[in-house]
């Protein structure tokens, strides 16, 4: 058993890994009906991915609830919400009665009704609630204490106004005739924004995915060879 | 205790309040400040705009209603974009608590316009597995959607008769909250040979200027402004009427205004502080 458990796994991921980095480099119609079967299997796999999660969820809060553990209460919240969805989104019964439209993908059902109603202002108010933390966050804790945080600073409130409206309005209102140089703005926060995102930004940003690619590169790598194993669980 | 001491020790609840009647006022009372289109979403309206009617156009709204007020009128604009030009959409989403959003904003738009399901437009709906979706697009979109949204057959649909595969779209655009842009670019951009565009939101903008510059993307678009700016091309071209975010920019420049002011303020007074703690070290 412990083959199944330990060497069973490390196969499946080298001879995978190796199948489908090696068809990459074969342009024929055999080896594109490979991936797409391959890609089938996985979007099965993904689906029974799904599955786990939710018996995990499910599992979770159930165990929160019987244990009657700190803020219990709320599995008991989130368990009901999931039943109520699950079942208004999959039962196949007509939910007229109730003033909703019979077809279950109906956006006049109960499943989409309970999505545009509750779903969708909860999980916005969750997001909205951020802009009165950072607006409190910034003015407590944005200080020029050094170089560096200074030119995060100076390049945060530059952004800031130079990605809305009033930069260009300060731009336009700003604007003045500078002989053979022709209309200039003098405060010009959407120029000097463009320039940021443009040019220090990306040269950034390039570094980073650059680094990130060589590194999903070198775990891709080490899961074929079998040397990495942390996705087999137990850490070693 | 004088100026500075208190500002330096403002309440978090007052803040709390500004900010809150800087998003209400502007709302209620707009000031209609001038937006301009920039050349990142020019790049994305000019590359619709270029589609001739009867071009296909694959969406993929990657987002929830977390993302909707940056996102949502994105899609909607686009949406009424490729409906104005008779081009046929391609809605899908790679996020499970996406289908909502994009079912309201293609059934909005579609009723606006009279188009038909599986004739002017098709919403695929959601499937699991992001990359394997999209290389399963890029083989053959009926087989890896085998039924629309509302569970119709694709492949009986007039829609799909000359569309198979990703490498048939005519532009692809991704509307995204999270890390979907970087998939579509190199699994199905890339691999088709198609063009595509990015909307994003407003914090992960940032992120997405190298493939700009490298021109794997043709244009990008940010957060609210983005969307705004689209809108705002729409409306001057379609007559289309601007949409939710062009009313929601006056709030924003308005709290981002605030933002920067009270920074600007609160480091002053923290040199102020610390100049006068200095003083009273030297003195004692």
């Amino acid at each position: 058993m412990l083959f199944f458990k330990r060497q069973w796994p490390i196969i499946i991921a080298f001879v995978m890994g190796i199948v489908m980095w090696a068809r990459f480099y074969i342009p024929t119609e055999q080896s594109q009906t490979l991936q797409d079967e391959f890609m089938r299997w996985a979007r099965i796999l993904f689906g029974f991915a799904a599955m786990l999660g939710i018996l995990s969820l499910l599992h979770h809060h159930w165990n929160k609830i019987k244990l009657k553990r700190p803020g219990y209460g709320f599995s008991v919240v989130t368990l009901v919400a999931f039943v109520i969805m699950a079942l208004t989104g999959l039962l196949p019964v007509n939910w007229s009665w109730l003033g909703f439209a019979e077809n279950l993908r109906s956006s006049h059902g109960p499943h989409m009704y309970m999505f545009e109603h509750m779903f969708v202002p909860m999980q916005a108010t969750m997001f909205s609630v951020l802009a009165f933390f950072i607006a409190s966050a910034a003015f407590r804790a944005f200080r020029a204490r050094s170089i560096e945080a200074t030119a995060l600073l100076i390049a945060g409130c530059v952004i800031m106004i130079g990605r809305v409206p009033v930069g260009d309005w300060l731009a336009s209102v700003t604007t003045v005739e500078m002989g053979s140089w022709g209309a200039r703005s003098l405060i010009n926060f959407p120029y000097v924004t463009d320039w940021l995102l443009n040019i220090p930004n990306a040269a950034a940003q390039r570094g980073i995915i650059l680094g990130v690619i060589l590194s999903q590169i070198a775990i891709s790598v080490r899961i074929i060879f079998g040397i990495e194993r942390t996705y087999m669980g137990g850490g070693d | 205790m004088d100026f500075v001491e208190t500002i330096l020790n403002l309440d978090r609840r007052i803040i709390y309040t500004i900010v809150a009647l800087l998003v209400l006022i502007p709302l209620i009372k707009p000031f209609s400040l001038p937006i301009k289109p920039t050349p990142e979403v020019i790049g994305i309206f000019n590359e619709i705009d270029r589609l001739e009617p009867g071009d296909d156009i694959l969406i993929a709204a990657d987002f929830d209603p977390a993302s909707k007020p940056e996102l949502l009128p994105m899609l909607e604009a686009v949406l009424a974009h490729c409906f104005e030009r008779d081009v046929n959409p391609h809605l899908l989403t790679l996020w499970p608590s996406g289908p909502g959003l994009a079912q309201q904003a293609i059934e909005r738009q579609a009723e606006l316009y009279d188009k038909k399901s599986g004739t002017d437009y098709c919403f695929l709906g959601f499937r699991y597995g992001n990359v394997a979706v999209i290389l399963g697009m890029v083989s053959s979109i009926t087989d890896t959607f085998t039924t629309d949204f509302y569970g119709m057959p694709t492949r009986n649909m007039p829609i799909y008769q000359d569309v198979s595969a990703i490498r048939d779209m005519d532009y692809i655009i991704d509307i995204a909250a999270g890390a979907t842009v970087e998939f579509w670019v190199v699994y199905a951009a890339e691999q088709a040979n198609v063009k595509m565009g990015a909307s994003c939101t407003a914090v992960s903008a940032t992120s997405y200027y190298p493939l700009l510059q490298a021109g794997q993307i043709t244009g990008l678009s940010g957060g609210m402004k983005g969307s705004a700016e689209y809108e705002t091309l729409l409306s001057g071209k379609y007559g289309v009427p601007k949409g939710d975010a062009v009313k929601g920019m006056d709030a924003q420049s308005a709290v981002h205004v605030f933002i920067v002011l009270s920074i600007v303020l609160a480091n002053i007074c923290y040199f102020i502080s610390l100049k006068r703690e200095d003083e009273e070290r030297r003195r004692a």
